[in-house]
């Protein structure tokens, strides 16, 4: 079986500017005139951490052997696979559910304004759940341990 | 719901059982107040394997409605749905859903 650890690390680093972005992107967002580009900015990032977040888990559930089928209900079932492997909190449930439904909002409402309240609150729920998300992931997957070797 | 190469096969039998089940669910746990199933499996042109279930639902806060979809998307992983809650619809899109979709 392959080891990820080393990829799954690089794609925690990676998803840290991510999230230093959606910080930056929170503090502008609480201004009375922001740009509204900082709403697309924002929608942008969290897509980004969405595709990042998936991609871990993908490397996550393979490295312990966990097979999931691909099909076209392959990204929703990997999801529920991890919510069901890896034990989360319920608020870090909200946020796996909210970002499975942004994606697929985005995808099939392109065109549509981006709504300010909303876009703040996936912002506020991604940072306050994310440190949470990395450090479970992190222990099961023993990362600390790999770093080490 | 089978996979068979890739695939997700689902009966219309089925699609319309989980749609029920969607609605269900939709008005006990989110207090949605109408749910619509339409498209594909009300229009005579479902194709297991091919369709999606398109369901339109509302009373659901606006502020909720997102994350409620969440849910039930990791809720009915095994199944192809398209939810379209009322707020995040386009008015005309709204109009054509209402028109043509089917309570259930």
């Amino acid at each position: 079986m392959k080891d990820y650890r080393g990829d799954i690390i690089s794609d925690f680093r990676r998803l840290d500017n991510v999230i230093r972005y959606l910080r930056e992107y929170q503090r502008e967002l609480a201004q009375k005139n922001y740009h509204d580009s900082v709403l697309s900015a924002s929608a942008y990032q969290l897509q980004h951490l969405y595709t990042g977040l998936e991609k871990i888990i993908e490397k996550s559930l393979a490295s312990k052997n966990i097979k999931v089928e691909k099909s076209a209900s392959y990204h929703k079932r990997l999801l529920k696979t991890y919510v069901e492997n890896f034990h989360l909190a319920e608020n870090e449930i909200v946020f796996v559910a909210d970002l499975l439904a942004f994606r697929h909002f985005t995808r099939s409402a392109y065109g549509s304004e981006l709504d300010a309240t909303l876009i703040r609150q996936k912002v506020t729920l991604a940072l306050t759940v994310w440190d949470g998300i990395k450090e479970k992931i992190s222990v099961q997957m023993q990362l600390d341990r790999w770093s080490a070797e | 719901m089978k996979i068979i190469d890739g695939i997700d096969y689902v009966s219309l039998a089925e699609a319309k059982r989980v749609a029920r089940r969607v609605a269900d669910c939709l008005r006990r746990q989110y207090g949605a107040t109408k749910v619509l199933v339409f498209g594909s499996v009300v229009d005579g042109f479902y194709v297991p394997g091919h369709s999606d279930i398109d369901i339109y639902f509302e009373g659901v806060p606006c502020e909720d409605e997102m994350s409620v979809m969440g849910r039930l998307m990791l809720d009915f992983a095994d199944y192809d749905i398209d939810f379209r809650p009322a707020g995040l619809c386009h008015p005309r899109f709204k109009a054509s859903v209402l028109a043509e979709g089917l309570a259930i």
